[in-house]
């Protein structure tokens, strides 16, 4: 049996118009339509319940307090019973003769057939250039995110297979509207696609949805998604600094721990330091510590100015306190 | 999402005016060592970035309104803790923040404690919110990592840390190495600088001479600094009440960490803390808040203003070390060394540049082309080759010819 789920909000003068063309474009399949309205305020609910009346497989449901396309399709794949489940469009830009088509692909291969505007064949009619190039942009992105390969991951225009759709609900996070995408980032890996050829017609009656609001929730959900499809990312660096930084770290460490073991080389050294500072006219804080080697210790002093920082490495004797640049050691040592 | 817009707009117009008040005391020692990546005492990686930018011309801008910006941009972070029908609630949760004397005070400071605040209240945002972590722990790790490597004062917020991690359901070796693994790298970052443990120890012995309750009061007058009063007392109120022990431990933490080590700046550590505390209790609670209440604020905000507006006009025309530049590029130019008879801020370094700063004693009489004089210098103003520079705020001399 085939689910075929419309989510609407402010759908009421296209349902008249769209459901007698679904039924009997489905006549010789089993199947029911449920129509998942969020309280539109031009009663959509109700003028799908007058129909509901008239077409019997037709059912409804009114959310009330909540809001968003992907909660509602995921609401109306809840409620199905059939073990095909489809989503389309309710304003008419979906060409409703390929859902026999969207059916046939998931009875034959199961898994996921989707409608795409981006194969051979397929394409997105008569949208202004903006919109094509967002949408051209958008699918690029998801692309990249998806779990199995698939051309239009932004298609509102899709079939799953029930048992695969209860196996990555839990983990689902509907937001925004684009359900398709948020199934293609959990579904495993070599789930059979099936991609159709279709090509976006002007919407029947009513204004387009496609706000700046949904625009940002798009953004949020694709932020959301990829943390989700990247979470090995974050432990891959965690892993990689920690494992750099510990080997750059601790033959630094290790280098100076007389400093820390030995109470006379720490006391020389401090001594040492501020003397030097204040014959060359340092600043303490232009000086780092490299290392310590038996009575030698090695600093670096860098001059820390805009534009032109610049360092210099020198050798300190520590009891003698005689300092040499590092590229002169060797060297008869000159005394402060 | 018009309105969402509109105080988008709102909130950097006032950072951009919050960036250009800071900015008119020009750059402090503090703020100089960070834009000059000097190393001492917080570990490199927000400095780093900072140093990268010193070819800049308007560096100091830049990033004065890039932390102000990221600092009143925050307020969304804060609406979020409350969810999106109790918009009220929100709204009034959001001006807390912004209205916050630590908040709006240091809004452009190029500081590491507002960075540090701002991450405290992204780890505030993630304890307290009902969704599961799962996915998110790696890269509250990185977060966690990155804190910790911005600023020592990051690990007051361990407890905060902990609490997200033991929620987790992750292996518990996945979330020791986590909040551990972060802590072991900066101790051994720590361990290869000498020179910032000698830092930790000069900064704590700062106070030493005051009493450990002239300690105690100053950390009290931060709590409320931190909060402008009302949220410090709502926010402590509301960790008190949600039994938060990780909130609380965390601004016992950061209490006790003014007490020993008191900058004024750290009052902002206490902000996320409070803002977390108040949005752990039922909105209804305090909402309902008494006006008298709410006019504390104001008051606060008022005494804020008297007390610090007239000595902000004062700094109008910048630091002694701006001046001085600004004199010497007039006169002969930056010279290629300048010499500073006692003890220079930072800010000298970054303002003289690209002269290199040398400092001489008081009995000297340096070869350098400009001697500037922030003690008496008898021997260089005795010396006959040498002209005073006519500056404001500082003795400038400069060899004849």
């Amino acid at each position: 049996m085939l689910s075929l789920i419309l989510p609407t909000f402010n759908e009421a003068e296209n349902l008249p118009l769209l459901l007698p063309r679904i039924e009997h474009i489905l006549k010789n399949i089993p199947h029911e339509i449920i129509i998942v309205d969020d309280d539109s305020p031009d009663g959509t609910w109700r003028k799908a319940q007058e129909i509901a009346k008239e077409i019997p497989s037709v059912y409804v449901i009114r959310r009330q307090g909540e809001r968003g396309l992907s909660t509602a399709v995921v609401a109306g794949f809840h409620a199905a019973r059939g073990s095909v489940l489809a989503v389309m469009d309710a304003d008419g830009q979906h060409d409703s003769s390929l859902l026999v088509q969207l059916y046939d692909a998931i009875l034959q291969h199961r898994g996921m057939a989707v409608a795409s505007r981006y194969i051979p064949g397929g394409g997105v009619g008569a949208w202004a250039g903006r919109r094509r190039l967002l949408s051209r942009i958008a699918t690029k992105l998801t692309v990249l995110l998806c779990r199995i390969p698939v051309s239009d991951p932004m298609s509102g225009f899709f079939a799953i297979d029930r048992s695969l759709f209860e196996r990555v609900s839990a983990d689902l996070s509907p937001r925004g509207f684009k359900i398709l995408f948020d199934l293609l980032v959990r579904v495993p890996r070599g789930t059979a696609m099936t991609e159709i050829p279709f090509t976006f017609a002007p919407r029947m009656r009513g204004k387009s949805k496609l706000s700046l609001r949904v625009q940002w929730q798009f953004l949020r959900s694709l932020i959301d998604i990829f943390f989700v499809r990247y979470a090995w990312l974050p432990w891959a660096i965690f892993t990689l600094v920690m494992i750099v930084t510990t080997a750059v770290f601790v033959p630094r460490a290790w280098a100076i721990r007389s400093l820390y073991s030995d109470y006379e080389i720490r006391m020389n050294a401090q001594e040492n330091l501020q003397s030097i500072a204040r014959e060359r006219g340092w600043l303490l804080s232009d000086i780092s510590i490299e290392s310590i080697q038996g009575n030698t210790l090695r600093l670096e002093h860098q001059l820390h100015r805009r534009e032109a920082s610049t360092s210099e490495c020198f050798m300190v004797n520590l009891p003698s306190a005689v300092v040499l640049p590092c590229s002169s050691a060797g060297r008869n040592p000159a005394p402060l | 999402m018009k309105k969402c817009l509109i105080t988008a707009i709102g909130l950097e117009l006032l950072a951009i005016v919050l960036a250009w008040s800071q900015s008119l005391h020009a750059v402090l020692t503090d703020e100089a060592k960070y834009l000059l990546n000097i190393p001492y005492p917080h570990p490199p990686l927000l400095r780093f970035f900072m140093e990268l930018t010193s070819q800049w011309p308007a560096q100091e801008m830049f990033w004065r309104v890039l932390l102000a910006t990221l600092l009143m941009q925050s307020v969304w972070i804060v609406v979020g803790f409350l969810p999106k029908t109790e918009t009220k609630a929100r709204i009034f949760l959001g001006a807390l923040w912004i209205l916050s004397l630590s908040v709006l005070s240091q809004a452009g400071a190029i500081l590491m404690a507002p960075v540090t605040a701002m991450q405290g209240l992204i780890f505030c945002r993630i304890l307290l919110s009902k969704k599961e972590l799962r996915s998110a722990t790696g890269w509250v790790t990185l977060l966690w990592l990155a804190s910790l490597f911005t600023a020592y004062q990051a690990i007051l917020f361990l407890p905060v840390v902990t609490a997200i991690f033991l929620r987790a359901k992750s292996p518990l070796l996945m979330k020791f190495s986590a909040v551990a693994g972060p802590m072991v790298l900066l101790a051994l970052y720590t361990i290869g600088n000498p020179l910032v443990i000698a830092s930790f120890v000069n900064a704590g012995t700062q106070n030493a001479g005051s009493s450990f309750g002239d300690d105690f009061l100053r950390a009290g007058m931060l709590w409320m600094v931190g909060g402008s009063l009302l949220t410090s007392v709502l926010g402590t109120y509301g960790i008190l009440r949600s039994r938060s022990w990780a909130l609380l431990l965390s601004m016992l933490l950061v209490f006790a960490f003014i007490v020993v080590s008191y900058r004024s700046y750290y009052a902002i550590l206490f902000a996320p803390l409070f803002i977390a505390g108040i949005a752990s209790v039922p909105s209804s609670v305090w909402m309902d808040v008494p006006l008298y209440w709410k006019a504390t604020r104001w008051g606060i905000l008022l005494l804020f203003l008297m007390n610090f507006a007239p000595s902000m006009a004062a700094l109008r025309l910048g630091s002694s070390a701006r001046m001085v530049s600004a004199a010497l590029k007039e006169t002969i130019g930056i010279p290629e060394a300048v010499a500073i008879v006692g003890s220079p801020g930072h800010e000298w370094q970054y303002e003289l540049s690209p002269a290199r700063v040398v400092l001489r004693s008081q009995g000297s009489n340096p070869s350098e082309e400009v001697v500037v004089c922030l003690q008496p210098c008898p021997m260089v103003s005795s010396s006959e080759d040498r002209v005073l520079l006519p500056v404001e705020g500082a003795e400038v001399w400069v060899r004849k010819g």
